[in-house]
């Protein structure tokens, strides 16, 4: 069962890594061994100067508030409006592992959106261009000398220099190299930008290298995503040039970048893919300015989990980069040396499986035999681009006569589609011989078209998750948890939501997701005396499968967290920080509804009276309305969290569900169909939204439960 | 119809006939006589003069055999009989056979009737062969779907265009013999071959399409080349086309065929197939013969004097050689070699797109190099090795992508997505700057894949969005060939045929785009790549169409069919391939391209020199695809170096390189000239300072580039594949720019601009004008020009005002505005 696990435990996964942070920081990276002052920069809806604790995910990494030693006048007389910074201290410890940290701010107000910062090993050179005082770094003539190896953190700034700037910025950088060294250049910025939903928020850097005569000698745009990286033999010593800039020539006070410029090996991924716990496992790198011969042994340690995992391989006294790494616990299968490029010739396995393969070449495709009966049901996984890998996977089972059994190109997770593949829950017909064909979708191959395909048996399974990945409540205050569930390979049982973690004075109600139901909640709820903190928290759903035998299975899945951006296009990036945070009131203070218990036949409504008070900042920010729901619906009536039972609804017609910033009081209409199903205090939450602009917060009522008798 | 074995032509003292023999062996095998005049020693070449004409001609026995005045023959019965062919008293004989003369005769519909009906112009575009027809009957267009016609003419509104019982009042003879109203006049007259080809075939009860009819596989066209040195004395040229059978057979057509004249102003052409030099007519062009969908030229050539001596001509390499020995031919004097300051500013423009500075024309102006030429073309070129030397890499790279953009039609107009416009810019500028051979960056583009963020050429399959459209761009664009013709008709300038149209489509039927999330937030990544099935259908048959290159062969793949396509395409042997590339570049330098249109690479639209082309295409395919070789081999030519000056002599050629042919600077470096003369910069919207035109990555619209100097410049919206989309022709509106519009006004009077630096600097007037001609021209100012800015500057109310009108002057002048 562990493998199955592998998906769902996939946050961080890219080496081109998904995150959204909305907290700017600057600079963007710390170095490993030392201590660094960075300002972090939000939006104006928090009071950050209050900021009191930071939360940093990893080991290694702690960081501390700076408190301001004396405001600014304009700070003293409106905080609210112009505090929107404040300054954090990073101290790294030397035996950290350098790599992409998630950060968030705590303070008496909640918790802010998370941010995102680069630990780095080399030392830390600040981009020097200073408008004010006419110092520029933006033309070969007025480069910035750096000595390497160096991370080098700036800004595409959008400073006007003169009436007819366009306001566009290019960085220079010169540095000295020997004759024959080799640098890689590995810029890291969108990566950590990307949680802005509007495109020109979020740069797309390009870098070239240029040299003492201003002629380009190589240029990379998009490496990792919208993020470059090269690696350069110069065969002159001597002084060159690189230049930096968005590929649009665009610019913004959030195109901040950090350039790791070092003469190390960056490793993207690895062959084999997958290793077994307890083993030395000689393993091919592949990625940029690697050694001649680019193998090293990873040690995995008998008692390492199942899964994906974030490795440093050791590389003479010193280790790379991190690469990630498959875990397995299936017996584990090389893929042969001889020619398995045909049905034909398909290398024969057994089930179950975890395979490790290379695409070694353009226009190699990869066959696999294997035995397979009918009325079995067989699970098929490719992990590679998860891993770092180039491979844009293409799936496909062939029967006996070559003919196409099933097929994949790509596997959704959640919202988001990955360029792996995966084939669940296949069955054959017939008993026989079956071929898995496993290439590239574009027919290309090389050193870093690695990957590993799982062959198992299908187990029933699934997955959970949610966008709300902070939750803020205020003392005597509820909120709610919206979640979705993917059930897999035939279960289709009742999933019951835990939550766990919760801060002190914080208890949770956990719902159940009813059989045909995707979506449950749970429903927190704030002690009238609970301190203002926060804490992550981990959600998990329980479940019992009957098994072929008799007796019932056991499944947990932990719920993958999303943060949810509103635009035009509801976007989601994972990340592993799900935060409860307790603050205090920010726009309404309480809701209470005239009823918790609601008992209703089929075809018959009921009204449930609701009253709120709002806090006085909310007052005076003339919020436009508060709008009460049982049901999430983002913008384009597209909804997510839907926790009513089958056949239950709100009578919006009826409802009076909006009220207006000068009204207190509302109430909503529920309804049974004539045909809904009977159920037992199901968990529902009735939510209070506010919205300014794009952003959107849901506020909860205490936990309501519904029951629907017989007719 | 005669065999092609065991034929030889009669030789006589004075001229020869051919053919020399003939066999008739049907009612309608007609064939035509071409009578030559042999040179000394009974000689005839391409040069020896026809007397088709002028010839008298008599038939022994007019019951078997009839010739007319042009010497056409026409069975009349079996048997043997002689032709005698007499000029000035001199006669000749043919001896004619005539078998299988019926009284009754077999007419075939593909045979005979179909070619008929294009003679007689009835299935032309704007006759019958009209969308919809006309008058209710509706023709396919040049003969491309007989069972279709068959049925129309036969079967359609109740038989009623064939009378089978009274042949003679058939709606089919009618109408084109005028008997009854006609919208398309009298196509043909009564008792003509037409007439009877149409009679006899309804008196044989109308039948459909042979099943056994051979497949036609060529025209020979007689003569296939002919020069006309006696233009003045024997200006007609008769022509003889014959088609060749797959089954070996051949059938003289000269009476079928359609003969056009693709430059009238050079010669004429009738309808049976007389060709007749203009007066006034010098140069080259082909007639063009159609017969039955396939296509032939015949060369004409006629000389501009009787000989050319070349006088100083020296062979650079082989461009030299092969020009002179067209000079020759055509009896042209080129013009000297340009002068160094104008070949200095020829090459920078033509090569990197940009003006050398003051610095650099002095440095080569002064340099004393023997090879100063071939130095400055490596050095533009960045073939030194010599990294001191090699900096204007990134300023070819700059221009090249820009002329390469206009092609590929890159624009962020096209779903309003600026990001993959980037992507295609900056993998065009990589491949330029590291001079991509030619082959690869074209499989690269025709088997383009992945992310259009992330592979710029996957791109073309976002800007061509359907199959039609990548059909068609990759033909032109690869291969010169303007396909669009061939969607609707079997091609009617070439050998392509409808079939082969959508066969080659058939190649990108697969393509498919995909989205994924790994790129940014709210940009959702397109992603293209071959589907596992994908089919395109003859519109026509509804026939599922195998993906079949040119040369007839099935070319098929297991995941993605455009590989093998690329491997066919460009592959050397393809002289498509290269020959379109090649084309495209002596257009770039020279100022026109062997075959123009450069991207209509018809075999009925030859080169003007067709063995510099061929040497040009082998010598490219030779060195690898490489294009900088290419232009340094054009460039390093004698050929690319004459004077723009012509002659008195070779003023009237436009087609042989026998002047430099004087090119207006396109708008990008022009604006980008006038800065570097003038010292200044024009600011781009959403680009930095200093930014020039030609390194503009998106094209003139409203959310690209908005430049009113560019526009009226008249640079592109990259709307088609087409160079024409760039017109290269001076306007009205762009002198009206130039002369009172406000980009050389502002930019003479700058205040940071270059005569306000010199001014500032207390040059001597000397020194001004000198950098002024040197900024502007890139030579020295002469004598007379010196003496005229003296003058200039005595009558003018200040100095200021006076260097601020003599650079408006230069900047207006032509030999500024244009390359020369």
């Amino acid at each position: 069962m562990k493998h199955l696990s592998l998906l769902s435990a996939t946050a961080l996964v890219f080496c081109f890594a998904q995150t959204a942070p909305a907290a700017s920081i600057n600079p963007l990276a710390i170095q490993v061994g030392q201590t660094s002052e960075h300002t972090i920069s939000v939006g104006r809806h928090y009071r950050i100067r209050e900021a009191n604790r930071v939360m940093v995910t990893g080991v290694g990494v702690t960081a501390e508030v700076i408190l301001p030693e004396k405001l600014s006048q304009r700070e003293e007389e409106n905080d609210y409006q112009y505090n929107e910074a404040v300054r954090i201290r990073f101290t790294v410890a030397p035996q950290a592992t350098p790599g992409v940290r998630d950060f968030r701010i705590v303070g008496p107000w909640g918790a802010i959106p998370i941010g995102r910062v680069l630990v780095v090993r080399d030392p830390l050179i600040f981009e020097n261009e200073e408008p004010k005082k006419k110092i520029f770094n933006d033309s070969l003539q007025t480069a910035e000398p750096i000595s390497l190896p160096a991370t080098v953190c700036g800004l595409i700034s959008g400073v006007r220099r003169s009436k007819r700037d366009t306001g566009t910025d290019t960085d220079w950088y010169r540095f000295k190299v020997e004759a024959g060294q080799n640098l890689t250049f590995n810029v890291v910025s969108m990566r950590l930008s990307r949680m802005l939903a509007a495109q020109n928020q979020v740069a797309d850097p390009i870098i070239f290298l240029h040299d003492q005569y201003g002629s380009t000698l190589a240029t990379s745009d998009n490496q990792f995503a919208a993020d470059p990286c090269l690696s350069y033999r110069f065969e002159r010593a001597g002084e060159y040039y690189l230049q930096i800039r968005d590929v649009r020539f665009g610019s913004n006070s959030t195109f901040r970048y950090c350039i790791e410029i070092n003469d190390r090996p960056l490793i993207t991924t690895i062959s084999p893919l997958a290793v077994a716990a307890g083993r030395k496992t000689e393993v091919r790198m592949a990625g940029f300015n690697l050694p001649q011969e680019p193998l090293a042994t990873l040690d995995i340690s008998q008692d390492a989990k199942s899964g994906l995992q974030w490795k440093q391989l050791p590389l003479g006294a010193d280790s790379t980069n991190r690469v990630r790494v498959v875990v397995s616990d299936l017996p584990l299968i090389t893929e042969t040396e001889t020619d398995n490029n045909s049905p034909q010739n398909g290398q024969a396995i057994t089930l179950p499986a975890g395979i490790n393969g290379r695409i070694e070449s353009n226009a190699d495709i990869d066959y696999f035999t294997f035995e397979a009966k009918q009325g079995g049901h067989y699970s098929f996984e490719v992990l590679a681009r998860r891993c770092g890998s180039q491979l844009d996977s293409h799936l496909r089972i062939l029967d006996q006569s070559g003919k196409q059994r099933a097929l994949n190109d790509d596997l959704k997770f959640g919202e988001h589609k990955f360029s792996d593949s995966k084939i669940e829950n296949w069955s054959p017909r017939v008993d026989g011989t079956y071929t898995i064909e496993i290439r590239d979708l574009h027919l290309r191959g090389g050193p870093d078209f690695t990957y590993f395909l799982q062959v198992t048996s299908s187990q029933p399974y699934f997955d959970l998750y949610s966008d709300n990945d902070l939750v803020p409540l205020s003392p005597g205050m509820s909120n709610v948890i919206l979640v979705r569930v993917d059930r897999k390979n035939g279960f289709d049982g009742e999933v019951q939501l835990h939550a766990a973690g919760l801060p002190k004075g914080v208890t949770a109600v956990g719902g159940t997701i009813p059989p045909g139901k995707t979506d449950g909640c749970l429903v927190l709820q704030a002690a009238g005396d609970a301190p203002l903190t926060a804490s992550n928290i981990t959600v998990t759903g329980t479940a019992t499968h009957p098994s072929s035998d008799g007796t019932k299975l056991q499944l947990k899945s932990q719920l993958t967290t999303y943060m949810a951006f509103p635009a035009n296009r509801r976007l989601h990036w994972q990340h592993g920080m799900h935060t409860v945070a307790v603050g205090r009131p920010k726009e309404i203070r309480s809701i209470k509804l005239s009823t918790t218990n609601v008992t209703l036949k089929p075809g018959e409504s009921k009204r449930i009276d609701i009253s709120i008070e709002r806090t006085q900042e909310f007052i005076e920010s003339r919020t436009p309305a508060v709008r009460f729901d049982l049901i999430f619906q983002y913008r384009l009536n597209w909804t997510f969290g839907n926790a009513l039972p089958e056949g239950v609804s709100m009578d919006a017609l009826n409802s009076r569900a909006t009220i207006k910033p000068d009204t207190t009081t509302g109430f909503i209409i529920i309804k049974a169909d004539p045909d809904a199903q009977p159920t037992q205090r199901r968990l529902i939450s009735v939510m209070a939204n506010t919205s300014r602009g794009l952003a959107e917060q849901i506020y909860s009522a205490p936990p309501v439960f519904l029951t629907i008798t017989e007719k | 119809m005669y065999l092609l074995a065991g034929l030889s032509p009669v030789f006589a003292d004075a001229f020869r006939v051919t053919p020399a023999q003939v066999l008739l062996n049907d009612n309608f095998a007609l064939t035509q006589l071409i009578v030559t005049k042999a040179e000394a020693g009974e000689n005839i070449s391409d040069r020896s003069d026809d007397l088709t004409t002028t010839a008298r001609y008599a038939s022994s026995d007019t019951a078997v055999v009839t010739v007319t005045k042009t010497g056409k023959l026409r069975p009349a019965g079996n048997g043997q009989a002689e032709i005698s062919v007499t000029i000035d008293g001199a006669s000749q004989t043919v001896s004619v056979t005539v078998a299988g003369f019926q009284s009754q005769p077999e007419v075939g519909f593909v045979k005979l009737v179909m070619p008929m009906l294009t003679k007689a112009g009835c299935n032309l575009g704007a006759c019958h062969g009209l969308q919809n027809g006309k008058g209710g009957f509706k023709l396919s267009v040049f003969e491309s779907s007989p069972r279709e016609d068959h049925d129309i003419m036969v079967r359609a509104h109740g038989q009623r265009r064939v009378n089978l019982l009274i042949p003679e009042e058939s709606l089919l003879l009618q109408k084109p013999l005028r008997q009854i109203g006609h919208g398309g006049g009298k196509r043909f007259e009564r008792g003509s071959v037409a007439h009877e080809v149409f009679l006899a075939w309804i008196r044989n009860g109308a039948p459909g399409p042979e099943s056994d009819q051979a497949v036609l596989s060529k025209l020979i066209v007689t003569p296939i080349r002919r020069v006309m040195n006696n233009v003045d004395t024997h200006p007609d040229q008769q022509l003889r086309v014959e088609a060749v059978y797959e089954d070996g057979t051949l059938r003289d057509v000269t009476d079928w065929a359609k003969f056009d004249s693709v430059d009238t102003s050079m010669v004429d052409v009738t309808k049976s197939g007389l060709v007749t030099a203009n007066p006034n007519g010098r140069g080259q062009s082909a007639v063009m013969v159609r017969f039955a969908g396939q296509v032939a030229v015949s060369m004409f050539v006629v000389p501009y004097s009787k000989s050319a001596p070349l006088r100083n001509w020296k062979n650079n390499n082989f461009i030299d050689r092969l020009a002179a020995a067209k000079f020759k031919e055509l009896g042209i004097e080129p013009s000297p070699l340009c002068d160094d300051a104008t070949f200095l500013r020829r090459a920078y423009l033509d090569s990197i797109g940009v003006l050398p500075s003051v610095e650099e024309t002095l440095a080569y102006l002064n340099s004393k190099q023997l090879n100063k030429r071939e130095q400055l073309i490596d050095q533009l070129l960045g073939l030194t090795g010599d990294p001191q030397l090699d900096i204007y890499n990134d300023l070819y790279a700059a221009y090249w992508t820009l002329k390469w953009s206009d092609l590929m039609r890159n624009t962020s107009a096209i779903d309003l997505n600026t990001n993959s416009m980037w992507c295609l810019h900056n993998w065009l500028k990589d491949s330029f700057r590291t001079n991509k051979p030619y082959d690869k960056f074209v499989s690269e583009i025709l088997t383009a894949q992945g992310s259009i963020y992330r592979n710029g050429p996957a791109n073309f399959y976002r800007i061509n969005e359907t199959t039609i459209d990548r059909t068609e761009s990759s033909a032109q664009l690869f291969m010169g060939l303007r396909m669009r013709c061939a969607q609707c008709h079997h091609h009617p300038f070439e050998k392509i045929s409808q079939d082969s149209y959508y066969e080659l489509a058939a190649f990108f039927a697969r393509i498919g785009k995909k989205e994924t999330d790994e790129f940014l937030g709210a940009r959702i990544e397109e992603v293209i790549y071959s589907r596992q099935t994908g089919f395109v259908f003859h519109p026509r048959t509804n026939k599922k169409m195998v993906p079949r290159t040119f040369d007839g062969v099935v070319r098929d793949h297991l995941v993605d069919p455009r590989i093998p396509l690329a491997g066919w395409l460009t592959s050397p042997k393809n002289q498509y391939f290269s020959k379109a590339i090649v084309n495209r570049y002596v257009s770039y330098l020279l100022g026109r391209g062997l075959v123009m249109p450069v991207d209509d690479m018809r075999g009925t639209n030859p080169p003007t020199n067709v063995a510099l082309m061929n040497a040009l295409a082998d010598d490219f395919v030779k060195n690898k695809f490489d294009l900088k070789n290419l232009m340094r081999t054009i460039m390093r030519s004698r050929l690319y170096q004459l004077d723009s000056q012509p002659t008195k002599q070779n003023a009237i050629d436009r087609q042989f390189y026998s002047h430099y042919q004087v090119k207006r600077l396109p708008a990008e470096p022009l604006l980008d000239a006038i800065n570097t003369a003038a010292g200044t910069t024009t600011t781009f919207k959403n680009f930095p300072i200093g930014t020039r035109a030609i390194e503009l990555a998106d094209a003139m619209q409203s959310r690209g580039v908005q430049n009113y100097f560019l526009e009226t410049f008249a640079k592109p919206e990259r709307k088609t594949s087409c160079e024409c989309e760039r017109v290269p022709d001076p306007s009205l509106a762009q002198a009206l720019h130039t002369l009172n519009g406000d980009t050389i006004k502002d930019k003479t009077a700058d205040p940071n601009g270059r005569i306000a630096k010199l001014l500032a600097a207390n040059k001597a007037h000397e020194e001004i004008v000198t950098e002024l001609y040197l900024a502007t021209l890139s030579r020295f100012p002469t004598d007379a020009e010196r003496a005229a800015c003296k003058r200039f500057l005595a009558n003018s109310p200040s100095p200021t005002e006076c260097y601020e009108d003599l650079l408006w002057a230069l900047l207006n002048s032509t030999g500024f505005l244009f390359i020369r």
